[in-house]
């Protein structure tokens, strides 16, 4: 059987000293920061990425999906234990989470959660190894204009699934798309929005950009709201789960783990819109449930699940198509473009060890999640004392060192600068930035994919219409649009993002 | 709608956004018109830019009159005092990296972010700052071994 054969050659990359070594790393640093409420995981993966230049692209995406993971748990453990989500995935945890831990239930919750993320990810590892596979092998028999088509599809599916006004995020798109062709133009090399600057010729630099963006920006929004984190944080308590719990969270962390794997594959969806809907979900399903709230067991097993889940399966498209559907997965996409290799539907069979590498070390990580975050946790709670006022000068200077060392450039490190600014207008202009980073990646890919298309068609745009993938593909990012747009729906989506 | 009503939702949070993208679509396209457009057979480096620009400016558009037609939010107060002091601490490492070196950049870039937040007294950043530059030195120098040098060549 071809995927046992796979698994093995996956599990024995991922087990050799080295890569287990760096999965490690980025476990322990993405349960930092999922700790640390004020550092997400884009731009931790931004700060840490020009450390993985040096390393073997498989163990460099080995760490980078680590802290992404990573994050997941960490996230949790803040959420459950002080009411205070490290991550906006465990938003939603925090809700009967703490409400657990203000009941002595602290230690059962924090078990719920690491045991329904373990099993997502198991599950979901194996999602992804039976499907990507045949995903990619249908991908390589697009063209240029399937690819241009279905480029439009992801970016417009990626916004209609955000929360946040449409048109804005509509319009971050395409400002994003604009600052993806500063820099020569590879048809006719004219230098384009480069004002002549020879540092800009290669393009604005995505790790400056984003991390100005996510790091630089968030910082500053961080420092508008002066410190408050004198909290009490719950005991732990016993970490074990009765007969009666484990009853209780079996549904609801099957039902999440199906939900997140499912939601994360879509454009936009990952670990955040899984957490919400198995939220949603699970209120519906519960039998008592005006529980939900005041501690349900339910809420914490089926949300942790699914956030995991979703967090995995959003590689799916990143990994078989090219199409990164959310920004993490688009800094993924630069790790890999950095290391010279494009990701698309030919990268499972012509990179087959990092692939399944990447894939069995989702799983060995998970599992060294457990093992290590259970008995971690008193060392994570301590970590919380560190005053944010003390962390974020360290960030800033570890972000320009990062960025300088790219390409040892100091431009770049000035546009980190100026990026870090822009984010903060965006920010108080409520103008959400991931759409526009999956822009930003997505720009030249989309151009050269419609350049092509164009030559393909003799210049005979019409041609999009009358080939029936492109058309359906089209057709589909257009109603959903239009779907979005209608004044009903609008309202019900809104709804549905503040439950 | 009065004048001042007006001014209210120009200067909302989606009024100035409708503003915004519109100004960049025009930046955009003025900087495009200086590069060859091609055909849609054969698209030069200007076309694609140029649709989009038009796309943008049209969305802009349709944020800016739908601010006009409701509810303003206005943005909330800039924190100037951070925005200043972090921006100028990245702003140190941009340009004087090569000249300062990875020392005294660390130095001075952790004392500025420090006053950022107005929490932070002056022996605890000088005591952060020196922290870091030992912290740096060892992780990017010692242990990474990257090619920026720990004094500059204004200093040594």
């Amino acid at each position: 059987m071809d995927l046992f054969s796979n698994l093995a050659l996956g599990l024995s990359t991922s087990l050799s000293v080295t890569n287990l070594f760096y999965c490690f790393i980025g476990a322990l640093f993405g349960t930092l920061i999922g700790v640390l409420p004020g550092l997400g995981p884009v731009a931790t993966i931004a700060m840490l990425l020009p450390i993985t230049f040096g390393l073997e692209p498989v163990s460099a995406l080995i760490m980078l999906a680590g802290i992404y993971y990573g994050a997941q748990y960490g996230g949790s453990t803040t959420a459950i234990l002080i009411n205070l989500p490290g991550e906006s995935t465990s938003v939603v945890t925090a809700i009967d989470g703490y409400q657990m831990a203000r009941k002595g239930r602290a230690g059962t919750a924090l078990a719920t959660a690491a045991l329904g993320s373990f099993f997502a990810g198991t599950v979901t590892t194996l999602f992804i190894a039976l499907f990507a596979p045949p995903l990619a092998n249908l991908a390589l028999q697009f063209g240029p204009p399937e690819y241009f088509a279905l480029m439009v599809l992801g970016l417009i599916a990626s916004i209609t699934l955000a929360s946040g006004s449409l048109l804005k995020a509509l319009a971050m798109i395409i400002l994003g798309l604009l600052l993806g062709l500063v820099g020569r133009d590879v048809y006719t090399t004219e230098a384009r929005f480069t004002f002549g600057l020879e540092n800009l010729s290669d393009g604005l630099q995505f790790v400056a950009l984003a991390m100005g963006i996510y790091g630089i920006g968030e910082i500053v929004r961080n420092l508008e709201n002066p410190e408050q984190r004198s909290v009490g944080v719950a005991k732990v308590g016993s970490l074990m789960l009765s007969r009666e719990d484990f009853r209780r969270i079996a549904a609801p962390v099957l039902r999440g783990t199906g939900l997140g794997s499912l939601l994360g594959i879509l454009p936009g969806g990952g670990a955040l819109l899984s957490s919400f809907a198995s939220y949603a979900v699970e209120k519906k399903f519960a039998k008592n449930p005006k529980e939900f709230g005041q501690g349900a067991i339910e809420g914490v097993a089926g949300p942790e699940s699914a956030n995991n889940a979703g967090a995995q399966s959003s590689f799916i498209p990143m990994l078989t198509l090219g199409i990164p559907s959310n920004p993490v997965m688009a800094l993924m996409v630069g790790a890999l473009i950095v290391h010279g290799i494009t990701p698309g539907p030919a990268f499972i069979n012509e990179k087959p060890d990092l692939f399944w590498g990447l894939i069995a070390s989702m799983w060995v990580g998970n599992l060294m999640l457990v093992i290590l975050n259970l008995p971690l946790i008193g060392i994570w709670v301590r970590l919380l004392t560190v005053p944010y006022n003390y962390l974020f000068p360290a960030i800033v200077v570890f972000s320009a060192i990062g960025v300088f060392s790219v390409n040892n450039a100091g431009a770049d490190v000035l546009v980190m600068a100026g990026m870090g600014v822009f984010g903060y207008l965006l920010y108080k202009l409520n103008c959400e930035p991931a759409p526009l980073l999956l822009g930003f990646i997505l720009g030249p890919m989309l151009e050269e994919n419609l350049r092509r298309s164009m030559l393909l068609f003799r210049g005979d745009a019409t041609q999009f219409l009358t080939r029936p993938l492109t058309a359906s593909l089209l057709a589909i990012a257009v109603v959903s649009l239009l779907v979005v747009l209608l004044p009903g729906m609008s309202r019900k989506r809104e709804v549905v993002f503040k439950e | 709608m009065t004048g001042n009503s007006f001014r209210k939702a120009l200067l909302s949070q989606d009024g100035l956004s409708g503003l915004m993208f519109m100004a960049a679509a025009g930046g955009f396209a003025y900087l495009a018109q200086d590069l060859s457009l091609g055909t849609a057979l054969r698209m030069g480096a200007g076309y694609f830019p140029l649709v989009l620009s038009g796309l943008l400016a049209l969305i802009g558009l349709a944020i800016l009159l739908r601010a006009l037609a409701s509810e303003a939010i206005a943005p909330s107060a800039i924190a100037w005092r951070g925005l200043l002091l972090v921006v100028a601490s990245v702003l140190v490492f941009g340009l004087g990296l090569g000249r300062l070196g990875l020392g005294p950049c660390v130095g001075i870039a952790t004392i500025l972010s420090a006053m950022a937040s107005g929490q932070v007294g002056w022996r605890a950043a000088i005591a952060l700052a020196a922290g870091l530059v030992l912290f740096t030195w060892a992780v990017f120098i010692l242990g990474l071994g990257l090619p920026i040098p720990m004094l500059g060549s204004w200093l040594s």
